[in-house]
């Protein structure tokens, strides 16, 4: 299946603003979605496209970093590129901190959002390819039985079969059956790749 | 005889006259002179007589008629002669006895009622008679044989009479003795109105003499006929210096046209009065005021003139001073309330440059976002004219766009320096809502930055109002400001500003600023308006004094209400142009 043309959201409360931006990233063969208020970009549904937003910090009714904070609670992960005027510091550490992807002070250069919204398009990018996988890793380890995940658990913390079967107490031939099930089910192309797959995701349900 | 004692007192304390036992005729015996054996005229004794007068006449004109008194008597050979006078302060009522002589000599100075005896009848009938016994009749009287009165004239009039009084048998008087008393009297008459003539006249030189105001008299020529001490005093010139000359040396060059105009109003007998200038000997000028009487001769016409001239330079100086001090005390006044209107208008403004400064942020944002704009729009033009396809319709639009974001910048800084820029204030016609607006375009930040949702509720057809479009926005500014700081605390509910305008009264235009806050307490609302008070850590308090100071100044009312934990609501009204308040 081949992926949706990248699609960059604006919200920024100033109309001539929104209007130069929605021109200026159209002009690079982007497609743009401008919003006056967060409350408006919060109804659009989430894109299958990669995507980043240009957040203003300062927006009537829900502010940008409030904006970000309902995001990040969200399923809606977007790379977020704020904008503020100036001596805003203690706001852009904040966003920083929340995992905003850029922060540019008004008046913004036009390359610099430019290169930030490419670059914050090819992080969304790569990140949903991660999401994509890991998805589909999650979705691998899930379709495992009880037992299956116990045995998995003693086989990633470096036990033999035998020692499994002991700990389980359990014929080692049923231990066995059950590697050869956990390795179909996962993929895996060895232990060690299992062993890699499972602490992976132990990162991601951290 | 009576006793000297009863002739002392006074006649109108003795007797009734209702009581007499016999008639007025019966003591008249005038008639009886006519068959009296008369004698030969004496007038050898009647010319001594006169000469006696003229001599105490030109001697001692103030004693003539003690001396007539004195004379009747000798030539007389009778007991007492005198002279009765109307007295002139009451309208004639009494009689008064200057001079007598002889034996009622004590009753001189004392006096009688006018219709109280003999002479009262001799002025009733105009004409000399003879009482005999007249005790029996006027029984308040000391008893005569005989007393013969004529009466005595001044002007003309009869005003009082000159008497001889016989007490016994010995003497009897005949018609030579009327002849000669008449004679007498009319001569006395003649003296005694010489010497009242020089008496008025000596009065009249004295009182001229001694008047601290200069009089002088002209002939119809304006020659100087006459100059008192006071002339001499006020001009510097003896009389002998002026007397003789024309009145014309005192006028000063340019006033020497008052002279025939004033000659000429004497001619046709008019009085005047007014203020000039005259020059003294010395050459200095001196203010006057002049007050001119025509004189006029017995027949009527006039032969001169009196002029009355005082002094009038300590007047002159005191209204000059009155006046100088009125003009130094009005401009003293002009001044304050100029340096008052002043401190007013410098005190307006450091209170908006105060307002800018808690701005600032606010403000630089207000600023930046435009030039924002600007960039960003100039970034697309850019790009749209650098594609190889060269989209222009894309980069018209957004150079369009950046003329507007760069006018919108410019507008902004306009309004900033206007606020802050020192400026008289001006009466223009106003739409109050654009004033409104315009302030708000100031506060719009600063509300979105405490998340304060700014609602506008203005009237369409307000009619219009006179004032000074910054000094309002100052005030909506103000109150704005004041409405988001007091919803800075409240989380439990929406922060609206609200700003409404509205007719009131037909006359009257109202904008109300309207917070959801913390409202204020009692003792907050009645020092709100107290210069320096203030609830706010970075306040200066001079906003809401100078705001109401403002609206005052525009013939409006400024006003607060607010309910304890539910919000305020700051009105104005201001009179429409209608109204005229300047």
């Amino acid at each position: 299946m081949k992926e949706a043309d990248p699609i960059v959201f604006v919200v920024d409360d100033d109309p001539l603003i929104r209007d130069g931006l929605r021109s200026l990233i159209k002009s690079v063969g982007l497609r743009v979605e401008t919003f006056g208020s967060s409350r408006e970009f919060m109804q659009r549904r989430p894109s299958d496209a990669p995507s980043c937003l240009v957040l203003d910090v300062r927006l009537p009714g829900l502010s940008g970093l409030d904006l970000q904070r309902e995001l990040n609670e969200s399923e809606f992960q977007i790379p977020i590129i704020f904008m503020t005027g100036h001596g805003d510091i203690p706001m852009s550490v904040r966003a920083m901190k929340n995992g905003a992807q850029e922060f540019l002070t008004k008046p913004v250069r036009g390359q610099d959002l430019l290169d930030a919204v490419q670059q914050a398009i090819a992080r969304d990018r790569a990140a949903r390819r991660e999401r994509a996988k890991m998805a589909d890793l999650r979705m691998r380890f899930d379709s495992l039985t009880p037992r299956e995940r116990e045995v998995l658990d003693l086989i990633v913390a470096g036990l033999l079969n035998k020692q499994i079967a002991g700990e389980l107490n359990i014929e080692e031939v049923t231990i066995k059956s059950h590697r050869a099930h956990i390795m179909r089910k996962t993929h895996a192309e060895s232990l060690a790749h299992l062993v890699r797959m499972n602490e992976e995701l132990k990162i991601l349900r951290r | 005889m009576s006793t000297a004692n009863n002739r002392s007192g006074n006649w109108q304390a003795a007797g009734e006259v209702g009581t007499a036992p016999v008639s007025r005729e019966s003591i008249l015996c005038t008639d009886e002179l006519n068959v009296r054996p008369s004698r030969a005229p004496d007038y050898k004794t009647e010319n001594r007589a006169l000469v006696a007068l003229a001599k105490a006449l030109a001697d001692s004109p103030q004693t003539i008629l003690q001396i007539l008194a004195d004379t009747i008597l000798e030539v007389f050979q009778c007991d007492s002669a005198g002279l009765s006078l109307l007295t002139t302060n009451d309208g004639g009522k009494h009689f008064y006895w200057p001079a007598i002589a002889g034996q009622w000599k004590p009753y001189i100075g004392s006096g009688t009622p006018r219709d109280f005896g003999p002479c009262g009848d001799v002025l009733d009938s105009n004409c000399a008679l003879m009482f005999r016994h007249f005790e029996k009749f006027y029984t308040y009287l000391p008893p005569v044989e005989e007393c013969l009165l004529v009466p005595f004239y001044v002007d003309g009039k009869a005003v009082g009479t000159i008497w001889a009084i016989s007490e016994g048998h010995r003497r009897k008087f005949d018609a030579e003795d009327m002849r000669q008393l008449v004679s007498l009297g009319r001569f006395a008459s003649t003296a005694y109105q010489a010497v009242t003539l020089l008496k008025a006249k000596a009065q009249l030189a004295a009182i001229v003499e001694s008047s601290d105001a200069a009089i002088i008299s002209t002939d119809l020529n304006g020659i100087i006929l006459s100059w008192n001490s006071g002339a001499e005093r006020l001009f510097g010139y003896a009389a002998d210096e002026v007397v003789g000359q024309s009145v014309t040396m005192l006028i000063p060059l340019d006033r020497v046209d008052e002279e025939p105009s004033i000659l000429e109003r004497i001619r046709r007998g008019e009085h005047a009065r007014y203020e000039t200038v005259r020059h003294r000997k010395d050459g200095t000028l001196l203010d006057i005021s002049l007050t001119l009487s025509p004189i006029i001769d017995a027949s009527g016409k006039a032969v001169g003139a009196s002029k009355i001239a005082r002094d009038i330079a300590e007047r002159k100086r005191a209204e000059e001073a009155l006046r100088l001090s009125h003009i130094s005390l009005e401009h003293l006044v002009e001044q304050r309330t100029s340096s008052l209107l002043a401190t007013q208008v410098e005190l307006a403004r450091v209170a908006r440059v105060a307002i800018i400064g808690e701005l600032t942020a606010s403000i630089a944002h207000e600023i930046n976002q435009p030039l924002a704009g600007i960039v960003a729009n100039a970034d697309a033009c850019l790009a749209w004219l650098s594609t190889p396809q060269q989209n222009l319709d894309e980069a018209k639009k957004a150079a369009g766009s950046m003329i507007l974001a760069a006018t919108r910048a410019s507008e902004v800084i306009a309004r900033i320096r206007s606020l802050i820029t020192k400026a008289a204030p001006e009466r223009l016609k106003l739409n109050i809502n654009e004033v409104i607006e315009e302030a708000l375009v100031l506060a719009r930040t600063e509300a979105m930055n405490n998340n304060v949702s700014v609602v506008t509720e203005l009237a369409s057809d307000l009619p219009i109002v006179l004032g000074d479009r910054i000094q309002l926005q100052q005030v909506i500014l103000n109150l704005a400001l004041n409405g988001i700081a007091a919803m800075s605390s409240i989380h439990d509910r929406p922060r609206r500003l609200l700003i409404r305008s509205q007719t009131q009264d037909a006359d009257r235009v109202l904008v109300a600023v309207q917070d959801s806050g913390i409202g204020m307490r009692p003792d907050v609302m009645a020092r709100l308006f107290e210069p320096f008070f203030t609830t706010k850590s970075q306040g200066i308090g001079m906003g809401l004094p100078i705001s109401r100071s403002i609206i005052e100044g525009h013939g409006g009312r400024l006003w607060a209400e607010s309910t304890l934990s539910q919000g305020s609501t700051f009105q104005f009204t201001l009179p429409t142009q209608a109204c005229g308040v300047a």
